[in-house]
């Protein structure tokens, strides 16, 4: 028993503490230039705008994705008034730190001021539960609560295996039951996430105003248009359009593909992404 | 118990295959498009049609036009057209169609196929809308018929040169060409193909144009191959320029194409560019042909030895100026400085100048953009370097004068060539506050905007785990793999030990090494014994390794009995030894404590060596 226990302890410390230097690991990226950061940020407070987003845009350039950096680029497009983009960095930023107030109130603020004024609405159960699981966790915190709910529910599995029928097997056998029920919600959410995010990502239209055709090309051009700042989803690119489902999830048409841009990257549409 | 697993089983299974089944990327990248520069025409204009192929991948054919009803093809012209971006180079090889209408009304041009690996990908039709003209001389199209090239008379000059008047046949798609230029050889064949350079003594890193003019009688069909000749020791430049028209020599009307190639030479000395050849298909009344060029001979001149310590290899004629954007700044106030060299010469593998900034600046990395063409057969642009500098401190300073050199290919000498200092002036924070109240002109704030609160700025690193990056690396998937492997382990040592449970001999067998070290240990404590402890060891470790008993055997059963196991004889031999060493030793029990303890030791190597062979 006391064996046993040694054993498992052991299997548990190399399963989790593995896990977490793996997942530190594999999400080191570079050092956030803080000297840069502060440069900008004084040429936004004394008013130049469009000086501190270059530098804001050169960071993010060099790969610094930080929710700051995005939240200061949504800041400085919309004091010049470009709510389109305004609105899409605020949805990068949230992208990556979704518990934010800062960035909360200010992509509210910034749709309250868009002629559009809407979120993208849930169309079905597996993007309800991507906008559900987007609300409170980043893309990377669901990675990791999936991956560590399934080593969690493994190693119980590995334990109730090893130990001999009794209260603490028991203990486990129960436990193990609850974190089948933990493992699915988290491999749902999580799957449902990149399901969507990969077949029918989210995107911002950045143009003043763009008018939605039929099919691709401007002689299919209807009466129906979306103005900067409108979220929509992007469906597929032929050529220079996009197809696109609108706020509402009922209104799909194209557009030209340098009127609108992704919220997270995704390398199979052409379209202007971070 | 046994329901219950196969359920977790199938739980871990379907989550594993969800996300195995998550769509994958694939890139759709546009490979064609086409266009052209107007849709509505008389039948006396003629239109361009251009076929623009992604040419970042080589593997793209040439364009399948479709057959043209009412439009007739009557020039084409093929150019590369390249962008280097940030050291991001992006190309597009442009295949231009001069076409005139021969009917009055709607037409279409259908798609346009090119194919890549096998995929082919097409164009979306154009609609032309062509009206009757009133028979006077054609508008002026975008791109001439016949683009103008050196060392290639036009046909007025060749009219107003010779008095030749164009042959009726030839009308607007053909004229005469220059009888100096129509080598000898050339005599009237079927197929003609010649190539040389512009010049054939340059310095390594000068510009050097590669010109292969082909002859095909205009009368011959079929497809024609042309292999391109092999430039070694040459950096070649991805642009071309490819120019087909219709000429007369040698008595013979031919179908003639130019292909320009610009060169820089790489290496000194000697260099042959290899011959090109061109092949004319077989038919009935003649067998297939080819033709090659002579090969070019070159002698490349070493650059003079007293280059200038900043000499970077530029080679031409280049001029550089630099500019900022503002010449009254402030403290924290971002100002963009522009570096551009312009000029003649290998402007695309230039390494950039350097200069320094004083400490009072705060010098961002530079970006910079290159963009060149072919202009009358040289290679010509601008390289544009933009840095972004922001002062940390007020005062006058000056940016200071940034210095560039180049080997002149005209004068035959290093140039030396710099910008002029700027001077500009940093004014601190409260000057420039105390300005910002003064004047009017502040950075535009919409009004609106100033009455609504948005949250501030933040100045410290936020979440920067993108999840997206994440589950993209093979690494996080192998992740979801590991506790699989642990439970496969688990089971299997599981298994191992169950069976060992069920079968005290194998268990005996798996523990008898652990025993007889455990023993042998023991043994020491009690050295004057060793002796006959050895023997008893020994014998008591064969006997459960084998699980079966060996006492009372003689010494030839029980070399019999570990031969048909596998072990080698000279182990036996020593196992043998052991065992007579053990046994004389317990009834002459005189034998020193060294030699009991060599006993030992010998005794612990035996076993392992068994341990490997049983």
């Amino acid at each position: 028993m006391k064996r046993n226990i040694i054993v498992m302890i052991v299997i548990g410390l190399f399963m989790f503490v593995g896990l977490f230097k793996a997942l530190q690991f594999l999400s080191e990226g570079s050092t956030i230039d803080l000297q840069a950061l502060s440069t900008a940020n004084h040429l936004y407070e004394t008013g130049h705008y469009q000086e501190a987003e270059k530098i804001y845009e050169q960071l993010l350039s060099q790969g610094m994705a930080d929710s700051s950096i995005y939240y200061n680029l949504g800041n400085t497009n919309f004091k010049q008034g470009d709510l389109g983009r305004a609105i899409l960095n605020y949805q990068r930023a949230s992208q990556l730190d979704p518990r934010d107030a800062d960035i909360k109130a200010n992509l509210a603020l910034a749709r309250s001021q868009s002629v559009n004024a809407t979120s993208i609405e849930s169309t079905g159960p597996v993007q309800s539960l991507a906008n559900l699981t987007s609300a409170w966790l980043s893309l990377y915190e669901n990675a990791f609560l999936s991956l560590s709910v399934w080593f969690l529910f493994t190693f119980l599995i590995l334990a109730y295996r090893q130990f001999q029928p009794g209260k603490l097997r028991t203990v486990i056998q129960y436990g193990t039951m609850l974190t089948v029920f933990l493992a699915l919600a988290a491999g749902f959410a999580f799957g449902s996430r990149l399901y969507i995010e990969q077949t029918q990502p989210g995107g911002v239209i950045v143009a003043p105003v763009v008018t939605i055709s039929s099919s691709p090309g401007d002689e299919y051009a209807t009466e129906y248009s979306l103005f900067s700042g409108t979220e929509v989803n992007l469906l597929e690119t032929r050529g220079n359009w996009v197809h696109l489902a609108g706020p509402d999830g009922a209104l799909q048409g194209w557009i030209p593909l340098n009127t609108v841009e992704t919220i997270v990257n995704v390398s199979h549409l052409e379209v202007p992404q971070f | 118990m046994r329901k219950a697993q196969i359920i977790i089983i199938a739980v871990i299974g379907a989550i594993f295959l969800t996300l195995l089944a998550l769509p994958t990327n694939a890139q759709t990248p546009e490979v064609v498009s086409a266009e052209v520069d107007r849709t509505v025409i008389t039948t006396d204009d003629s239109l361009t049609l251009s076929v623009i192929i992604n040419w970042d991948n080589y593997d793209v054919s040439e364009p399948f036009l479709p057959a043209l009803d009412g439009l007739e093809i009557i020039a084409h012209t093929t150019s590369t057209n390249i962008n280097i971006v940030n050291g991001a180079r992006s190309s597009h090889k442009v295949y231009t169609y001069v076409l005139r209408p021969t009917k009055v009304g709607e037409l279409v041009i259908g798609p346009i196929s090119v194919s890549e690996n096998g995929q082919i990908y097409d164009t979306d039709p154009i609609k032309i809308t062509v009206t009757q003209g009133n028979g006077q001389a054609p508008a002026q199209s975008a791109t001439p018929a016949f683009p103008a090239m050196p060392g290639f008379p036009s046909i007025s000059s060749l009219l107003n040169a010779f008095g030749f008047s164009l042959p009726e046949e030839l009308d607007d798609t053909g004229n005469q060409l220059d009888p100096s230029e129509v080598p000898s050889q050339l005599n009237g064949q079927d197929i003609f193909v010649e190539a040389w350079v512009d010049n054939p003594t340059p310095y390594t890193g000068e510009q050097v144009i590669h010109t292969l003019r082909m002859y095909r009688g205009a009368d011959l069909g079929g497809t024609f191959y042309y292999k391109e000749p092999t430039f070694t020791g040459f950096w070649v430049h991805p642009q071309t320029e490819e120019i087909e028209y219709a000429s007369r020599a040698a008595g013979r009307k031919y179908l003639m194409t130019e292909i320009q190639t610009v060169l820089f030479p790489t290496v000194i000395g000697g260099a042959i560019i290899e011959p090109a050849t061109l092949t004319s298909p077989a038919d009935i009344f003649s067998s297939e042909m080819t033709v090659s060029t002579q090969p070019v001979s070159l002698d490349i001149q070493p650059l003079p030895a007293n280059a200038p310590g900043n000499f970077n290899g530029a080679v031409g004629n280049f001029s550089i100026q630099a500019e900022i954007d503002t010449v009254d700044s402030m403290v924290n106030e971002m100002v963009t400085l522009k570096v551009t060299i312009s000029g003649e010469g290998n402007l695309d593998t230039l390494a950039d100048p350097e200069w320094q900034m004083g400490p009072e600046w705060r010098a961002f990395d530079s970006q910079g953009t290159t963009e060149v063409q072919l202009v009358d057969g040289k290679l010509m642009g601008t390289r544009k370097i933009e840095q972004m500098l922001v002062p940390t401190t007020a005062g006058n300073f000056s940016i200071p004068s940034i210095q560039f050199s180049y080997f002149d290919t005209q004068t035959k000498n290093y140039q030396m060539i710099s910008t002029q200092p700027i001077d500009i002036t940093v004014a601190s924070d409260s000057q420039a506050e105390a300005s910002v109240n003064s004047v009017v002109d502040t950075p535009a704030v919409d009004a609106a905007e100033t009455e609504v609160e948005i949250q501030p700025l933040k100045d410290a690193a936020g979440s920067r785990y993108s999840g997206s990056t994440l589950n993209q690396k093979a690494a996080y998937l192998l992740l979801w793999g590991l506790p699989l492997f642990l439970l496969v382990g688990q089971y299997g040592w599981q298994q191992r030990r169950k069976r060992l449970l069920n079968n005290p001999g194998a268990r005996r067998s798996q523990k008898a090494a652990k025993k007889a070290y455990r023993a042998l240990m023991m043994a020491k404590n009690e050295p004057m014994e060793a002796n006959s402890v050895v023997g008893r060891i020994l014998t008591t470790y064969i006997s459960e390794k084998l699980n079966r008993s060996i006492a009372g055997l003689t010494q030839t059963e029980l070399s019999d009995l570990l031969l048909a196991q596998g072990v080698d004889a000279d182990i036996i031999n020593q196992v043998l030894i052991c065992l007579s060493l053990s046994e004389m030793g317990q009834y002459a029990p005189t034998v020193q404590y060294d030699h009991e303890t060599n006993m030992l030791s010998e005794a612990k190597g035996l076993i392992a060596e068994l341990e490997k062979e049983l």
